[in-house]
């Protein structure tokens, strides 16, 4: 592989592959993980070449071979390069759900505020027409009397012309009444209506920030699950270790070189003014 | 008196045992390679980081207005050099004015910018506030007592224990060869080189050479100087060069768009770039030759055809095969083999040094 085919493909893995912690792996109850060299993808790009080849039973000169090899590098460049577009892309939707959680959020606000809005506005249509309907009829009662004293002062009463009058009063007032009660009922059927429109609206939009939440959710979690191990086992020297000795043997003398460095680096500390 | 003295049942009473795994959360080894050039960090947590070993610290009130009062690290201390007091505190593997009798240069800003890089690297490796750092420190093999000191100095500030070792033993410690072999770990400021025979590399198993990275860089900006004097270019553009093309070969075609006269050109520097990273190759093999003809003359042969090529200095392109020839011309044959990731290399080794060092020890020396 030449050179910069190699850089390249390092430094796409290396860009493809996700950091993570070892603590967080542990968290997550894995306890090893395999770990694949660069090198080893080179080696299985020419083995699964010339299989391929061998299986299909085509011979090749060595440069069509080494020809085909570099086309199937090229090619899984290719592969990481969509590979760490789609990364892009998961990230993009891992901002994306926030923003969708966030805006449901706010669409949750929106909802609970309107219901209450409508709740309102329902209770005051009938708490409106009462109080009108009180005061037409105290209206009524005043305007009822002043035409009795009116009438009554009159040298010749006329009570049939009275209760006529009272009642076409009281008519007029029934209709006037009535209109009053149709044009605010329409109001407020407006408005109520105007409020359901903007629940309606506000639930289809909450329902659709929903779907796309689940779905944002999904595809973000696509990466990395199927990581079974990742362990440095516990720290210390393997009795096991083939170099045991030789190892235990270099380990105690850097200790042993960095004791005598730390005692001149304390002296030294002592010897500085306080 | 404590409550186990007055009872003395008390002091019988088992405890329950740390487990394994609450002990290795409870600390965190870190390998670190103090480089020159880069700063690497490798962590039992899994972290792996490096960092350009540049510490720059806003120069001016309208600096710090801009880019606050912390100090910047690396790439980003880099690009905002001229709002900067920009330090580079490592020289040739060690704390600028950390040598005896180097009073050169500003000692005690290069240690403070040091300590801070230190400090930095470790909070790469995101340490829990609870956990114990334990760290081993790669520095150069030949590094003096008062080098070494130095490091320690500026590490303690942030570690709970750390220990220095020769960076290239820290590699082969890393690749768990130990014997019969050659390293060559190729930094910014020195290249150092280290013979592994199975037992802990005396003074006389090591060498260090000041030609690095740096020299390299220095012998391109001469010859770019000399072949195309009217070409303009900084320090910074010949390093961003021979980071990106770096070649021993020869065969690579090297082109970099520089400005003349104020426009961008395309400039073939090739020959300049080959000659220049060649011109690490014969000191170096005069210096492995220096190495096999001491040693026992039975195992001359294996230890010649066992070098290890690793530092940042291995990413030249065609360098191992360089040294090959080089090797076979002057050495009667060679056998030289690149480390997988140079960056890391000493970083990896330095973590397993960390982590197969006895418990007892780190807490002697914290």
């Amino acid at each position: 592989m030449s050179n910069s085919l190699t850089r390249s493909l390092y430094h796409l893995m290396r860009g493809a592959s996700r950091p993570t912690s070892l603590s967080r792996l542990k968290q997550r109850g894995h306890k090893r993980v395999s770990i694949l060299r660069y090198r080893d993808i080179e080696m299985l790009i020419d083995t699964s070449v010339e299989n391929t080849l061998s299986k299909m039973g085509i011979e090749l000169s060595d440069r069509d071979i080494k020809g085909l090899g570099a086309e199937a590098r090229v090619e899984f460049l290719a592969l990481l390069h969509e590979r760490d577009s789609l990364r892009e892309t998961v990230d993009d939707l891992v901002t994306q759900q926030e923003e969708l959680e966030a805006n449901r959020a706010v669409l949750k606000e929106r909802l609970t505020e309107t219901k209450s809005e409508l709740d309102e506005e329902q209770a005051a249509e009938d708490e409106e027409l009462v109080e009108f309907g009180e005061d037409l009829t105290s209206l009524e009662g005043r305007i009822s009397a002043s035409l009795r004293a009116l009438l009554s002062d009159s040298a010749t009463p006329r009570d049939a012309l009275t209760a006529r009058a009272i009642e076409l009063v009281r008519a007029a007032f029934d209709e006037q009444r009535e209109e009053v009660a149709n044009r605010t009922r329409a109001e407020q059927a407006e408005r109520v209506g105007l409020l359901q429109r903007r629940l309606s609206k506000l639930n289809k939009k909450l329902e659709e920030s929903e779907a796309m939440l689940a779905r944002a959710r999904a595809a973000a979690n696509t990466s990395d699950e199927d990581i079974e191990e990742f362990d440095m086992g516990p720290a210390g020297l393997k009795s096991q270790d083939p170099q045991f000795e030789k190892k235990k043997q270099v380990l105690e003398e850097i200790f042993k070189l960095n004791v005598e460095l730390k005692s001149m680096v304390d002296s030294e500390g002592d010897k500085k003014p306080t | 008196m404590n409550d186990a003295a007055a009872n003395p049942s008390d002091s019988t009473t088992p405890t329950a045992p740390v487990s394994a795994q609450e002990e290795e959360t409870s600390i965190l080894h870190i390998g670190m390679d103090l480089g020159t050039s880069r700063t690497a960090i490798a962590a039992s947590n899994g972290a792996r980081e490096s960092v350009f070993s540049y510490v720059g610290y806003p120069k001016d009130v309208v600096s710090r207005k801009l880019l606050g009062d912390e100090p910047l690290y690396g790439e980003a201390a880099i690009k905002k050099r001229l709002s900067l007091n920009l330090f580079r505190p490592l020289e040739k593997g060690v704390i600028k004015g950390s040598t005896e009798g180097d009073a050169s240069e500003d000692t005690e800003g290069n240690a403070a910018a040091a300590a801070a890089l230190v400090q930095y690297a470790i909070r790469m490796a995101k340490p829990r506030p609870d956990q114990l750092i334990y760290a081993v420190i790669g520095c150069p093999a030949e590094a003096s007592i008062t080098n070494r000191t130095s490091i320690i100095n500026a590490a303690k500030q942030v570690v709970d224990s750390v220990m220095i070792a020769s960076e290239p033993f820290a590699v082969a410690y890393g690749l768990d060869v130990l014997t019969d072999a050659l390293v060559i770990d190729i930094g910014a400021g020195t290249t150092d080189l280290c013979r592994m025979h199975g037992t802990m590399p005396e003074p006389e198993d090591q060498i260090t050479l000041a030609i690095a990275g740096d020299k390299i860089d220095q012998l391109l900006a001469k010859l770019m100087k000399q072949n195309h004097p009217e070409v303009q270019f900084s320090e910074r553009m010949i390093t961003q060069a021979k980071e990106e093309h770096a070649t021993a070969t020869g065969a690579h075609e090297v082109i970099v768009t520089w400005p003349v006269n104020g426009k961008p050109t395309p400039i073939d520097i090739t020959k300049e770039m080959n000659e220049a990273c060649h011109s690490i190759v014969p000191p170096i093999v005069e210096a492995l030759g220096k190495l096999v003809a001491s040693f026992d003359p039975e195992f001359q042969d294996v230890l010649r055809n066992n070098v290890i090529l690793g530092g940042g200095g291995s990413r030249i392109r065609g360098l191992g095969n360089a040294i090959e020839s080089y090797m076979a011309e002057h050495l009667g044959g060679g056998k030289v083999n690149t480390v997988e990731e140079p960056v890391y290399a000493g970083a990896n080794g330095a973590l397993k040094i960390a982590r197969d060092m006895p418990a007892e020890y780190w807490e002697q020396l914290s």
